[in-house]
């Protein structure tokens, strides 16, 4: 049997199907994480104070900000490990090629981001619910963790596009390892030396300026345009990197 | 050492991945197609998250207006009114103003004494204003500006000034140090992004949490003379001291 007698749709949705139940234990981890986020999230994301005159406020803020940020690193992990060769064999006991593979393991990322962006927008309550039995507090407030219907749906749905595209993000690079050991030292170093030096120096930090063209973007439309943009650069550069690998490498 | 404990919780992170992810790769090898403990896994969290959910909206948490902030300038102005209205005599019509604590002592000597107790500190300025009547009678009054956590009201919490007459003195202490820990449940930044507006954390030109000063005004008899023993720095209201 040959690829000829099987559609490159075909090989995708066997190969996504089959990645599903592969790599559900991959979700065990995310579970874990999360609860460990959320506890280290007690410690708040954000506190401000003021006060005079034998009078003090200290307001310590709370969200699943660090949920979220912890998912985006798990998405990002986890899909270098997905480009790992251990994962990549098991794609050729199908009936497959490198984009039938690339292409399944997309949508088993987008999947997945699907499920973490859920299950991490889910815990603010959980978050809400450990803080008032276990932390002192004289005043319990809130603007509301979930306003609307749309609200949360937006939530959810920027969760998931943040999510992705780390998912994206971390394909590349685990490409990228794959292609040469070299970047698996390369990248950390060309990383952390652009964060440390360009803080150090003052200078405007292009990670900074990277993170900013994303993460303050007030339009949602236009996010979603720029996350579409740059996953859709990303997994298209693994997808060709991908097939620059030899058979079985 | 800072550095290390800033990246503590990321590289805790990092690890834990990183080892869930190598047994995962072991695994596979050896049971290719498992999961039925995973799967168990995310029903039991999934359960567990949406009973939490539920349990969420009984738990008794104030709601405050969306993103209430104030502009240093502003809140620095409306002190100043505070005052000024304290040195008009004014603070009872005065909007911001809250009387926390009222006193009414009764003086039959000509002269009354100010003390402080324990502590030559008293958090409050003082004010006196003499009545038009001499009718032995010295009314206290604890105003204050209310303290405002995003817009929430925590006046109900503030400790006046303790005052207890002991013949003609009266003996000022202040009142237990108050520590106000607030507990605020933000909406993740992934909404904030699109909906929010800035909550002036960021902006130190802005500020969501407002302390303002606090006065003791005492209305004293006409003929009564007023006697300061603690430095109190006594401000007159109207016509002489």
């Amino acid at each position: 049997m040959s690829l000829n007698n099987v559609t490159l749709a075909t090989a995708t949705k066997k190969l996504y199907k089959y990645k599903l139940k592969a790599n559900i234990g991959l979700l065990n981890s995310l579970v874990f994480l999360q609860l460990i986020a959320v506890l280290f999230s007690l410690n708040g994301v954000g506190q401000m104070g003021t006060g005079g005159n034998g009078f003090s406020i200290n307001v310590y803020y709370y969200s699943s900000t660090l949920v979220i940020a912890f998912t985006m690193l798990w998405a990002f992990i986890h899909s270098i490990f997905l480009t790992t060769k251990t994962f990549r064999y098991d794609d050729f006991t199908f009936v497959s090629n490198r984009i039938a593979s690339n292409l399944s393991n997309m949508v088993f990322l987008a999947t997945a981001s699907l499920i973490a962006a859920l299950f991490a927008m889910f815990t603010s309550p959980l978050l809400k619910v450990i803080a008032y039995f276990l932390l002192d507090h004289e005043v319990l407030l809130e603007t509301g963790i979930f306003y609307s219907p749309t609200e949360l749906l937006l939530g959810f749905a920027a969760t998931t596009l943040y999510i992705f595209l780390f998912s994206a993000l971390g394909y590349f690079v685990g490409t990228l390892i794959q292609l040469s050991k070299l970047f698996g030292i390369l990248l950390p170093v060309i990383f952390f030396g652009t964060l440390f030096v360009e803080a150090r120096a003052g200078q405007s930090n292009l990670l900074i300026t990277m993170g900013t063209f994303i993460f303050t973007e007030s339009s949602f439309l236009l996010f979603i345009i720029k996350v579409v943009c740059l996953s859709s650069l990303l997994f298209g550069s693994s997808l060709f990197l991908s097939n620059k690998l030899e058979v079985k490498q | 050492m800072m550095l290390l404990a800033t990246f503590l919780p990321i590289i805790i992170v990092i690890g834990l991945i990183v080892i869930f992810s190598m047994k995962q790769s072991r695994t596979k090898r050896k049971f290719p197609i498992s999961g039925a403990k995973t799967r168990s896994l995310l029903i039991g969290y999934s359960v567990f998250l949406l009973v939490v959910l539920v349990f969420s909206f009984f738990i008794p948490v104030e709601s405050t207006s969306n993103n209430y902030i104030i502009s240093q300038e502003e809140l620095d102005k409306k002190h100043q009114d505070f005052y000024d209205a304290a040195h008009q005599g004014s603070l009872d019509t005065f909007d911001s103003a809250h009387v926390a604590e009222k006193w009414t002592f009764s003086v039959e000597d000509d002269a009354l004494y100010l003390e402080t107790r324990n502590t030559d500190y008293l958090g409050v300025s003082v004010f006196a204003q003499r009545k038009e009547e001499s009718d032995g009678e010295v009314e206290i009054a604890y105003y204050t500006t209310r303290p405002m956590v995003e817009g929430f009201d925590i006046t109900h919490l503030i400790n006046p000034t303790v005052i207890k007459q002991e013949g003609n003195t009266l003996f000022l202490q202040q009142g237990e140090d108050v520590n106000v820990h607030v507990t605020k449940f933000a909406k993740d930044f992934t909404i904030t992004q699109f909906v929010g507006k800035d909550t002036g954390l960021m902006n130190h030109e802005y500020t969501s949490v407002q302390v303002g000063p606090s006065i003791l005004f005492l209305r004293i008899p006409n003929d009564l003379k007023l006697v300061d023993r603690s430095d109190l720095y006594i401000q007159f209201v109207g016509s002489g001291n």
